[in-house]
This record gives C-alpha cells, sequence and structure tokens, in this order.
C-alpha cells in the first residue's frame, strides 16, 4: 500500500509554473511580508493568508493586499516558526515556511 | 566540594568529552540519500527527512522539519521539480546542491493532459518535468559526481576516502548502465506498453520504444482497449512501476505480453540499489524468455 500511494503521485511530471500562485514570505521590521503572484508576475488580489504558528494552529488570518504584497505583524506564538498559507478566491494555494532563524528569532526563545 | 562537582564537569570538556554533533548531510530521495550514503561513508550521517509512507515530491515539511534541514552541512536536491517545499522556504545557498544543475538540457519535458481555464488566462494545459532522473543511470552518475564534488569540498580532509569510495559508486552505476544498455539493444525495434508515466529517463536512455498508456495503478485495463492495442502495436512487454493486480498481470499474460514492474525507488534509501538491482533481474528475466 505504501508503495502504491507514493508511486501514485510520481508517475505524473511536475508541473512546471506555468500560471501557478507562488508565495513568498521574509521577515522586516516586525513583520511578516507576504508576496502572492502568479508566475506570469501578475499579483494575486483576492484571497487569505493565514500565519500557522509550528504546531499548524492559525494565529492570524487576514486578506490579500490588491498589490499582491501583504504585511503583517509577527504575531504572539510565532517563537517557534511560521508556515505562510495563502489562498486565492479562485482556488490557488501556496504556503512558505518561515523557521525561528529566517524570523530573526531563537527557536522556542 | 562545590569545586570538586565543577572540577568533575570541566574536566571532561576539556578532555573533549563532550562528542561534538556529527556532520549531517540531507537528502531529498531515497536514490539520493543511498548513493550519498555510501559516498559519506562515515564521514557524515545522511537524512531523508521524508516520513514513511510519504511521497518525497509531495511531502510538506514542518517548520521544526526545515529549522533541521537548514542546519544540516550540506543539503542535496534532485532538480527537475521534485520536492516542492525545497521552494517554499529559504535554504542556504552555500550549502545546497542541485545534483542535477549540470544535466538540466536532458531535463524531459512533458505536456500534462490537463486543460483548463480560469481567471483572465483563458484555456490552457500545463507543461512540466519528468522528475525520475535517476532511472537514467548515466545521469545518474552524474548525480554521484555532484554529490563527491559537494562532499569533498565540505569536508576536504577526507578528499581520499570520499574520493574512493564515489569511485564505487560509479562502478556500481556503471554495472546497471551496462545492464540496462543491453537490454535496450535487445528490445530495440519492438514496442513497450508503458502502463504509468514515470520511466521517462530510463526508456529514452536505453533506446526503449513505449507506448504511454497512463493507467491508473490498481485497476485493471479494458479487455477492448487491450486488444486494440496488441493488434495495433504488437506489444512484448509492459512496464509497471508497482506490481500490478493479478487481474492486470493474467489479462497481460493471455495476450502474450510480460509483465515487469520497474520501480523508481524515490522513497527507499534502504533499498535504493537493490531495487534497482531487481528491476533489472527482472527484465533480464522477461527478455531471456520472449
Amino acid at each position: 500500500m505504501k508503495r502504491i500511494a507514493v508511486c501514485l503521485a510520481l508517475l505524473s511530471a511536475v508541473p512546471a509554473l506555468a500560471h501557478q500562485l507562488v508565495v513568498y514570505a521574509y521577515a522586516d521590521a516586525g513583520e511578516v511580508v507576504v508576496e502572492a503572484r502568479f508566475s506570469n508576475g501578475n499579483p494575486a488580489k483576492q484571497g487569505e493568508i493565514r500565519l500557522l504558528n509550528a504546531e499548524a494552529l492559525v494565529l492570524v488570518k487576514a486578506p490579500l493586499e490588491d498589490d499582491g504584497e501583504t504585511r503583517l505583524a509577527v504575531p504572539d506564538g510565532a517563537d517557534g516558526g511560521l508556515t505562510v498559507e495563502v489562498e486565492t478566491d479562485a482556488g490557488h494555494s501556496d504556503y512558505w515556511i518561515l523557521t525561528p532563524a529566517d524570523l530573526g528569532l531563537e527557536a522556542g526563545g | 566540594m562545590r569545586l570538586i562537582l565543577s572540577l568533575l564537569f570541566v574536566i571532561p570538556l576539556l578532555a573533549g568529552g563532550v562528542a561534538a554533533e556529527p556532520a549531517r548531510i540531507t537528502a531529498v530521495t531515497g536514490p539520493l540519500a543511498a548513493i550519498a550514503g555510501d559516498i559519506a561513508g562515515d564521514v557524515a550521517q545522511v537524512d531523508y527527512p521524508v516520513p514513511p509512507e510519504t511521497d518525497p515530491a509531495l511531502w510538506r515539511p514542518a517548520v521544526a522539519d526545515v529549522t533541521r534541514i537548514q542546519e544540516s552541512d550540506l543539503i542535496l536536491l534532485n532538480g527537475a521539480g521534485l520536492s516542492a517545499w525545497t521552494a517554499k522556504t529559504s535554504l542556504p545557498r552555500s550549502r545546497t546542491v542541485d545534483t542535477s544543475r549540470q544535466f538540466k538540457d536532458a531535463l524531459i519535458e512533458t505536456e500534462m493532459a490537463v486543460t483548463h481555464s480560469h481567471g483572465t488566462e483563458g484555456e490552457h494545459s500545463h507543461t512540466g518535468t519528468a522528475p525520475q532522473v535517476w532511472m537514467d543511470f548515466s545521469l545518474a552518475a552524474l548525480q554521484a559526481e555532484a554529490i563527491a564534488t559537494a562532499l569533498k569540498r565540505a569536508f576536504p580532509q577526507e578528499q581520499a576516502g570520499l574520493a574512493q569510495r564515489a569511485e564505487t559508486v560509479q562502478d556500481r552505476l556503471a554495472v546497471f548502465h551496462t545492464r540496462a544498455t543491453t537490454l535496450g539493444t535487445i528490445l530495440q525495434g519492438k514496442t513497450v506498453l508503458v502502463a504509468h508515466p514515470g520511466l521517462e529517463y530510463f526508456l529514452r536512455a536505453y533506446g526503449i520504444t513505449p507506448q504511454q498508456l497512463g493507467w491508473t495503478p490498481g485497476t485493471a485495463p479494458d479487455p477492448l482497449e487491450l486488444d486494440d492495442l496488441v493488434t495495433e502495436f504488437n506489444p512484448v512487454l509492459i512496464f509497471w512501476q508497482i506490481e500490478p493486480t493479478a487481474a492486470a498481470r493474467e489479462a497481460m499474460q493471455t495476450r502474450g505480453i510480460v509483465s515487469v514492474v520497474l520501480d523508481p525507488a524515490a522513497d527507499d534509501p534502504d533499498a535504493y540499489w537493490s531495487i534497482m538491482d531487481s528491476n533489472l533481474n527482472a527484465l533480464e528475466a522477461a527478455v531471456a524468455n520472449m
């Protein structure tokens, strides 16, 4: 069963970034900057950002800004790092993982 | 008394009593982890971070997994688009090696069958890259070379041992390549059915003419479709990546088509070498009975 599950996914080619949502996030001056764009360069305008803590609990939900760049304060509970999830209203989704080091925090500190 | 206790702690530290953490390499696929482990020997521990029963192409790591990976002395990527997560976090560039970088021109682009429309883009389909580069043993050898180069750079004091073990790995891959080349020669001019995508590099490298079917694993083929395939292509073999159902195997057998399982072993670092050997054994046995 294990090999069936693994092979099912690997059977297909890995899709190229033809038009997919691409999320990038970084920390800047106590904020998480989330860039959400399609691979053709267009910003993702309508959708939701979720910041999840290291235990995958949602800490913050926020709407996407129209220019594709959204700044959110680093929330309490982000000490173990964050996963930034973006889902557009059209159903595209992507994520970016920020470790404590990426956030300028000590792990568990 | 306090001084004695303090000294008890300090003396082992001065004597090197606290063991240094061993060097650590992260490899994102089973084949890379197997090859890296053989080349590294005792120089470094090789981690394959993907949990059991999880597809390395679809795995989404937790933050703690990424933290551990970022701290690796070396991170080995397959390239060719496998392991999407590697493009969804920051990896230390100086310690990250794309093992297929030197043969980007040899990657196989495929047209995905999905056509759809949304937003302002109109109807379109996706293209993709076949990720199983290691199924061409000459490309696996180039990946091994990239790994050896990276290891020698990371652990220059271990050059001699690394070079020796890398040569052994190259020898093993060369044996596989020779065996597969011989099989490809025997199969020239014959049509081979290929049940699922994923063997593109193997087929191209060894000159095997495929008839790609895109069947869903675990299901039996339609007998009428099968009869049409036999009439049109007169296939001698069918390649599966996992053991076919008994019904599927029998359906092939009754039509004179020999089933051969060629498992890419993307997720199994411990069994990589033995699975590749088994793949070739199975194909050699099938060809011998043709």
